[in-house]
């Protein structure tokens, strides 16, 4: 008795029929097909990790820092930036501590929301159509969606933590941020600034992605303020937690008149590009922010 | 065919493609080839029909557990776009593989650049239609066809590197064994 081999037209229909009810049934009714996605990344991940590395050894997101003991100037300014980025986080805390401490005579009870662990994570692949990259490191490492990814060798960030799988981690870089919570805030700050009471007075402005890795705002220029190309822009967005505020979103590269003499268009760009970033440190918001 | 190989080399190819998309994309864009539509085309150029068939389909699932979607303040999966896309790129180039020489590299390009169009086509309309629940963020279809486009370029540009170094391999896939001429009389 010959064994009978399915005709090809049949296999199509009943497998194309099964597909497409896959992906056109309700989302409550195809939730579980998620599940498969961390066995999935479990098997590709130990491939896709030394590609990942390779990919951005080709393409470089972040320049490696050097590990002599005498640093370079490179590693100074990335220093630099570290401390200032802190200062300036400092004395917002201490705003935010005297807001606190008005209010605590109200009868408010004290929580540090400034509080997070960090998780250095490597890249391990990516999306850049959807605008994402995969790290190493999930719910076992106990990072949580809501996460603030920053790159691994200065204080640029790159994204936000947007879905947490068993060994991996899913952040959506904030450069191509397709969602519709609107434009992001930032302080658009002098070059050479260091005084933090100018840092935190310094202009606001809404960046929003253009889709080609900068972004783009209008900023409001008189009164001392002007708009410059070398300008850094430092996030000061209350949708973020409070551990990415004032961190670095991009140097602005351009800056076009608008038709109100008092405004001007800014277009930032990253320091580099966060979707080619070898590695990230995960700020994982402790406290009332993480839960 | 040994699906042994064929799963080791799906491996392979789905780590390629989420490992080096970044660093292969043209510029800003996301047009990339695409090293898991390469190895399907090959499959289904060389396997018996239903195998090509689920090896295509095994695949296309593959990148739709790879590629989530925006979906408001998280991710979502959806299976079906690109797993449906590769069943039918697999099943036009199971019909028309009798008409092409199949050592010619030529014919391998060309497979390959029409069926990414074709893998583009489809799951650009599924997710458009899928986008209609509004749970996951699928944006402008006519820049996601674009990019599909593109990437159908992009592979077949790839598929001149792949392909011979595949058809290379073919014996270790059991292709060459199955396609062998018989002669003689069957015992």
């Amino acid at each position: 008795m010959g064994s009978r081999t399915p005709s090809p037209r049949r296999v199509l229909g009943v497998l194309a029929v099964v597909l497409v009810v896959l992906c056109l049934a309700p989302p409550r009714f195809t939730a579980w097909a998620g599940w498969f996605r961390d066995p999935m990344m479990v098997v590709v991940t130990p491939a896709s990790r030394p590609m990942a590395r390779l990919s951005s050894w080709i393409r470089p997101g972040d320049a490696p820092v050097e590990r002599d003991t005498e640093i370079g100037l490179e590693e100074a300014l990335r220093q630099k930036e570290d401390l200032e980025t802190r200062y300036f986080d400092a004395v917002a805390q201490i705003e935010a501590l005297r807001a606190t401490v008005r209010e605590l005579q109200g009868g408010r009870e004290l929580a540090d929301d400034r509080a997070y662990e960090t998780f250095v994570a490597p890249r391990t692949g990516g999306d850049p159509e959807e605008g994402v990259i995969d790290v190493r490191g999930g719910s076992r490492n106990a990072i949580r969606s809501g996460a603030v990814a920053v790159a691994g060798t200065s204080q640029q960030l790159v994204g936000r933590v947007a879905d947490v799988g068993l060994l991996t981690s899913t952040v959506r870089v904030f450069t191509r941020d397709k969602s519709e919570r609107g434009p992001m805030e930032v302080l658009v700050v002098r070059a050479g600034v260091t005084d933090a009471a100018a840092v935190l007075a310094s202009p606001k402005c809404r960046l929003e992605p253009v889709g080609d890795g900068t972004m783009i705002g209008e900023i409001g220029v008189g009164d001392g303020v002007e708009a410059e190309v070398g300008m850094l822009a430092r996030l000061d967005d209350p949708y973020w937690p409070a551990c990415a505020q004032r961190l670095i979103v991009g140097r602005v590269i351009e800056v076009r008149n608008t038709d109100h003499p008092l405004h001007r268009k800014i277009v930032v760009q990253p320091e580099f590009d966060p979707m080619h970033v070898a590695s990230v440190v995960l700020r994982i918001p402790l406290g009332e922010e993480g839960a | 065919m040994s699906w042994g190989v064929f799963l080791i080399a799906a491996w392979l190819a789905l780590a390629c493609e989420w490992g080096l998309r970044g660093a292969a994309a043209l510029g800003p864009t996301a047009i990339a080839p695409s090293f898991v539509l390469v190895l399907a085309v090959f499959v289904a150029m060389w396997a018996p029909s239903v195998h090509a068939l689920f090896g295509c389909v095994v695949l296309g699932l593959g990148l739709d557990l790879l590629m989530q979607l925006n979906a408001g303040e998280g991710m979502r999966v959806v299976v079906g776009p690109n797993a449906l896309g590769f069943l039918l790129m697999g099943y036009a180039v199971v019909i028309s593989r009798s008409l092409v020489f199949r050592r010619n590299i030529q014919s391998g390009v060309f497979l390959t650049l029409l069926g990414g169009l074709l893998v583009a086509i489809v799951a650009t309309a599924l997710l458009g239609a899928r986008g209609l629940y509004g749970d996951i963020e699928v944006g402008r279809l006519g820049g996601r066809l674009v990019t599909g486009f593109g990437s159908a370029v992009a592979s077949a540009v790839l598929a001149v590197v792949m392909i011979p170094g595949l058809t290379l391999l073919s014996g270790a896939f059991g292709f060459r064994k199955q396609r062998a001429p018989k002669f003689g009389t069957r015992r």
